[in-house]
């Protein structure tokens, strides 16, 4: 049996060269629309992340907190790529893609690295890569801060993957590594604090099915929770003194039960299929879908992979219940919005991948397999890539080419917000945060 | 092959009481909503049965085409509620409900006869007898042809099925009765030629790919194929002949296959969560559904029951197949008419039940399965008859009152088609009608309650 083979059941039998490959597709959807990408320009949140970096002063504002947010990394990032990019708007959004393609090398790699398939490494990297609904994080710099906390998440994941995967205890020195891109995750994004917790759930997980490699992946996982804890912790106590969407949580229980029900059933489908109306019988009905691919992914990946899939399970469930704990107070058509997308996707695809790898391998004939995942892998990437043309145009209009305009247009209303569309910013404030930090 | 065809040795069965009880809840609607069910009037094409009749005569009425439907032993049991009714409406409503009782009841002794358990044949038969989009087939009683058709399904599948699953043997007298079965079913309802057709193929099935001594079954199954193929004939010659619907059928390829795809990925599921969308996604979706609930079931179930199940699923899909081909020149919204459901849910419920059974079992404690089952059935039963208080004021108001109250008022315009809403039927002959057939006597009893 594989499990029981000298690499613990975990042999890559995928050339890297396919990681890599894959990871390049998440440039594809910049290439292909370069003319829309090019017109997006500062809007709204940026707007007020730079007025108040102004405003307050830097320091203050790198560690000052933002809503419920608490994220100085991802502040000192973005606010370098300001200065480093002279103000330049396609250079941050460059980064953007970066991130982007090393998120999804990171799923390849990890994939690999737990010895899935090349069909579900490639269909996670494609589905993730080409996805449309990254239209909101990908062209809004403001959400590049999820992207930089998932990517920690992933980094941490690495030596987690090799302590448990080769059955060696992490030395000192790599978790102190560890510590530090788990704090840079936590202060990225408020939900960053999950990336430790969640791999520390899965060794509890690990430990309660009596898994007996879990002993080698403690000290990994611990030292990815500290700061997630600590930050968590920090993030809490002030949020529950300042915030009015955590401290009258208690007394929305029914609203929150309801977001995390819609939550875990509307995503990722919901997005996905499209033209679906939301309603209870529809989350149920989509909840049935997800239980199936969770359950019989899980059951289908062969056992040594499991352990991940449980990661990714524990973490799809946090995520949810943050959410739901910090934004019931929205309408529930909100629960499946863009943003949310990204990482649910990360999270679900290596299943849905699992189960399609599962299917054709019922397909003997050797050639006919590769050549039905091919065209599966074809026409799935088509599916998630072709609405980016359907709302670019719309959207770079809206948060870009209507912004550009009113700038250079001088009978713009010096107290209106057209320009930052953000009630903080009017077009005269925008007008000299755009000279003083040459926003173009 | 994933169904195991093989005969039963020993055939497990619960008491007959069980199957009794449910069957009578089918009457829960009736008794709920008499006053708006004692509203509903003759509309639209039943009005065309009874010019057709008053105009062609008895006989050729009972002989002839209605639309592409071959139907003169629903006529003559139509004619006969008519007739035994003297016109009253009532009788047709009072004749519908008792035929859907005779149809859950058959449901319920063909489950048990296949060995299914208590669960699953309660669940089934309540789910099938309160559920609201019955509200279609129960009010308006051109429809009663679908209870005939499905009734005459079940008890032809009990029949055929009996010897084979009791180890006994076909006689010619029972083969007669088959044939007499399947073509009582054909002459019922355009799609009743299925009946005989999906048992005939799961009877050869049953010899070809599974097990030789199935042999036995092939004499009856020719008896009961034969009758709906040559109903099936003549209604194809009939249609041919007649309806431009079919005939235009090359042009329309693409729409047909629309229609059936809907018809098999959106029923039953589409009616009975509610607030969904009719889209391709949502359709998509739901076949999903419908893809795990089948496997689920398939696997579960015992290798004899199998064989029901895929005989259902052969109903089912000739159903939407048949469905698709006839009505495709309607709106997609028509594949998930209330209408259509009966059948699918003839199909499904059994299906449903076997999984929920199955799940209710790995309950680990000793009495919550029986607890939870019941819990399941109740709940289950008041989700699916829950919508009638909704639609049964509207449709008597729409399909009863509004048309008692026209045929009272004062008519400005005789040649207008206000009663009937029927082109060949105008306000004068409609008033001729109800003198003829006394239909203006049951109106007025009903008025003056």
């Amino acid at each position: 049996m594989s499990d029981q083979n000298p690499s613990n059941g975990v042999r890559p039998n995928v050339s890297l060269a396919w990681v890599f490959v894959g990871a390049l597709v998440g440039w594809v959807p910049l290439i292909w629309h370069f003319e829309y990408f090019w017109q997006f320009f500062y809007f709204m949140d940026e707007w007020d992340l730079i007025n108040k970096m102004d405003v307050l002063g830097y320091q203050n504002w790198v560690f000052g907190f933002f809503a419920e947010n608490f994220v100085p990394v991802f502040k000192l990032i973005w606010s370098g790529l300001i200065f480093s990019g002279n103000g330049n708007y396609h250079f941050i959004m460059v980064f953007g893609f970066l991130l982007h393609s090393l998120i999804l090398l990171l799923i390849g790699y990890l994939l690999r690295m737990w010895g899935f398939g090349l069909f579900t490494i490639l269909f996670s990297q494609l589905v993730v890569g080409l996805n449309y609904t990254h239209i909101e994080v990908l062209t809004w710099t403001s959400q590049y801060s999820s992207l930089l906390a998932f990517l920690s998440f992933l980094l941490v994941l690495v030596p987690f993957s090799r302590a448990y995967i080769k059955q060696i205890v992490t030395p000192w020195s790599v978790c102190t590594v560890i510590v530090v891109v788990s704090a840079l995750g936590a202060l990225s994004f408020s939900r960053g604090v999950l990336n430790g917790v969640s791999i520390f759930g899965c060794c509890v997980v690990l430990w309660m099915l009596r898994d007996p490699k879990v002993k080698s992946v403690w000290r990994a996982a611990i030292s990815a929770m500290i700061p997630c804890v600590g930050i968590a912790l920090y993030i809490a106590i002030w949020s529950f003194s300042n915030s009015s969407n955590f401290s009258s949580s208690g007394s929305r229980l029914d609203a929150i039960f309801t977001h995390f029900f819609f939550r875990i059933s509307l995503n990722p489908w919901y997005q996905q299929i499209r033209e679906l109306q939301i309603s209870w019988s529809q989350a149920l009905v989509l909840l049935q879908l997800n239980v199936m691919c969770l359950v019989f992914g899980i059951r289908w990946a062969r056992k040594a992979n499991r352990p991940l899939l449980y990661l990714l399970v524990l973490f799809f469930l946090g995520d949810a219940f943050l959410l739901a704990l910090g934004r019931n107070h929205l309408h529930i058509s909100s629960i499946s919005g863009w943003r949310y997308q990204y990482l649910i996707l990360v999270l679900f695809a290596p299943f849905v991948g699992v189960l399609l790898e599962k299917f054709l391998g019922y397909v003997r004939q050797d050639l006919i397999r590769r050549s039905a995942s091919f065209v599966v892998l074809l026409v799935i990437a088509r599916w998630v890539f072709i609405p980016w043309g359907v709302h670019l145009p719309t959207w770079s209009q809206e948060r870009g080419t209507y912004a550009r305009q009113k700038i250079v247009d001088d009978s713009s209303v010096a107290e209106d917000y057209d320009i930052s569309k953000f009630d903080e910013v009017s077009n005269e404030r925008a007008l000299e945060l755009k000279e003083k930090y040459n926003l173009h | 092959m994933l169904v195991k065809l093989t005969s039963p040795s020993v055939v497990k069965r619960i008491p007959v009481a069980w199957i009794i009880a449910a069957p009578l809840a089918g009457f829960i609607p009736l008794w709920l909503y008499w006053d708006d069910f004692s509203k509903f009037f003759y509309q639209g094409v039943e009005w065309d049965q009874l010019n057709r009749i008053e105009a062609d005569g008895l006989f050729i009425w009972v002989f002839s085409f209605f639309g592409e439907n071959f139907a003169p032993v629903f006529k003559l049991f139509w004619a006969g509620l008519l007739f035994a009714g003297s016109g009253n409406y009532h009788i047709f409503v009072f004749g519908s409900f008792a035929l859907h009782v005779v149809v859950v009841f058959l449901f319920g002794y063909l489950l048990r006869q296949w060995g299914f358990g208590g669960f699953v044949i309660v669940f089934s038969q309540m789910v099938l007898a309160v559920n609201y989009t019955h509200i279609e087939i129960l009010a308006q009683s051109i429809q009663v042809s679908n209870f005939l058709s499905y009734g005459f399904l079940l008890a032809l599948v009990i029949f055929f099925f009996r010897p084979w699953l009791e180890g006994g043997s076909y006689s010619t007298k029972l083969c007669v009765c088959l044939c007499v079965l399947s073509s009582l079913g054909a002459l019922s309802f355009v799609r009743g030629v299925l009946n005989g057709i999906v048992v005939g193929v799961i009877a050869v099935a049953l010899y070809f790919l599974g097990d030789p001594a199935n042999r036995k079954l092939l004499r009856p199954a020719k008896y009961v194929v034969v009758p709906s193929i040559v109903v099936g004939l003549i209604v194809a010659m009939g249609i041919f002949y007649n309806q431009t619907a079919f005939r235009s059928d090359g042009a329309g390829f693409s729409r047909f296959l629309d229609h059936f795809l809907f018809q098999i990925t959106l029923n039953p599921w589409y009616q009975q969560l509610r607030n969904l969308s009719l889209t391709g996604g949502q359709s998509l979706l739901l076949l999903e559904l419908s893809a795990v609930v089948i496997c689920f079931a398939v696997y579960f179930a015992t290798d004899f029951q199998k064989n029901l199940f895929l005989l259902l699923l052969l109903f089912f899909l000739g159903n939407g197949f048949f469905t698709a081909l006839g009505r495709s020149h309607l709106s997609l919204d028509h594949t998930v008419a209330w209408r259509y459901q009966y059948g699918c849910l003839i199909v499904f419920v059994p299906l449903v039940a076997t999984v929920i059974e199955r799940i209710l079992r790995s309950v680990p404690f000793r009495f919550m399965p029986v607890t939870a089952g019941v819990l399941v059935i109740w709940w289950t039963s008041l989700w699916v008859f829950d919508h009638w208080k909704y639609h049964i004021p509207t449709w008597a108001e729409e399909r009863g009152t509004k048309i008692r109250a026209s045929t009272t008022a004062s008519m400005t315009d005789l040649e207008a088609h206000t009663i009937s809403t029927l082109e060949a039927v105008n306000d004068e002959r409609a008033l001729e009608l109800i003198k003829a057939f006394n239909l203006r006597l049951a109106a007025k009893e009903n008025d003056n309650e």
